[in-house]
């Protein structure tokens, strides 16, 4: 009898698991940021405390901010998965207690270089701020 | 509390802690999800302090941040589900857990996005991050389906 409830449990679970995996599919599939072809001109400002914002303009047919940044070699940093952690823009590296924020006209952005898409006339911002 | 519960939560305490730095370089690759799963069913309530303990701990390891507010709740949430089976001793259901728990990871730490942008933000927060919960779920599932009986057997003589 424990058996049979413990082999009940054991495919509940298993059912439970094969819908949420499939429920992650879905929404990854439908929701991810999806990027736009043909040609753009986006423009990005790097600001620093020590410097005068430095303006970037690009021109590309990239549909993620992160290709666009790697045509000009703007970014370096460290790979997480799939995802690059900025840790220097245009030459400049943030030291221990610093960090480089991405923003779009001003306003934080929800993702990170690799999964934000762009579009013409985009402006971002890359601003070395203290870790407070 | 007796001397004896006490060593035992620092040990686990301890335990979690130094599993959790070594196994660090592996995204998404962890052993303490097993860990709260075993000392919930061995431990029991002791594992709330355990738990309060690994946390306090990595807040001083890597320094507080929004992670550590996340923290503060996600692993209680596993310890819940735990006490609803305690007396579940199947490697396989629980293994399930483990996945399950993996897979939802990511959208139980998108919460405090609520808070601080807002539904869109949250919600894009854990769209970005799911193939990071796919590969979680599937190694929670691994590594519990092989080490649960075993590391259940090591624990619970530790516990008589």
């Amino acid at each position: 009898m424990d058996k049979k409830l413990s082999n009940k449990k054991i495919i509940a679970s298993a059912s439970v698991l094969i819908v949420i995996l499939l429920a992650l599919f879905f929404v990854y599939h439908n929701f991810f940021p999806k990027g736009t072809e043909g040609e753009k001109n986006i423009t990005v400002t790097v600001i620093t405390p020590d410097h005068d914002p430095t303006e970037i303009k690009i021109k590309t047919n990239a549909e993620f901010l992160r290709q666009a940044l790697d045509e000009k070699n703007l970014v370096q940093g460290t790979m997480y998965g799939d995802f690059l952690m900025v840790e220097e823009v245009n030459g400049i590296k943030a030291e221990e207690g610093w960090w480089w924020s991405l923003t779009k006209e001003g306003l934080m952005l929800e993702t990170g270089v690799d999964s934000t898409p762009i579009l013409d006339g985009d402006h971002y911002e890359f601003t070395l701020t203290e870790i407070n | 509390m007796k001397v004896k519960d006490m060593a035992v939560i620092a040990m686990m305490g301890a335990i979690l802690v130094t599993l959790q730095v070594a196994f660090a370089f592996l995204p998404n690759v962890e052993l303490v999800s097993l860990l709260v799963i075993l000392s919930t069913l061995i431990f029991k309530r002791k594992t709330i302090f355990i738990l309060a303990i690994f946390i306090c701990l990595e807040g001083f390891i890597y320094g507080l941040g929004l992670w550590w507010i996340n923290y503060l709740y996600i692993w209680y949430v596993l310890y819940f589900i735990c006490t609803l089976f305690k007396n579940e001793r199947s490697s396989w259901f629980w293994a399930m857990i483990s996945g399950i728990y993996g897979l939802v990871y990511g959208l139980l730490c998108s919460i405090p996005n609520i808070f601080i942008g807002g539904f869109g933000a949250a919600f894009a927060y854990w769209v970005v991050g799911i193939p990071f919960d796919i590969t979680h779920g599937i190694a929670n599932f691994i590594i519990t389906l092989i080490l649960f009986k075993p590391l259940y057997h090591i624990l619970n003589r530790l516990n008589k």
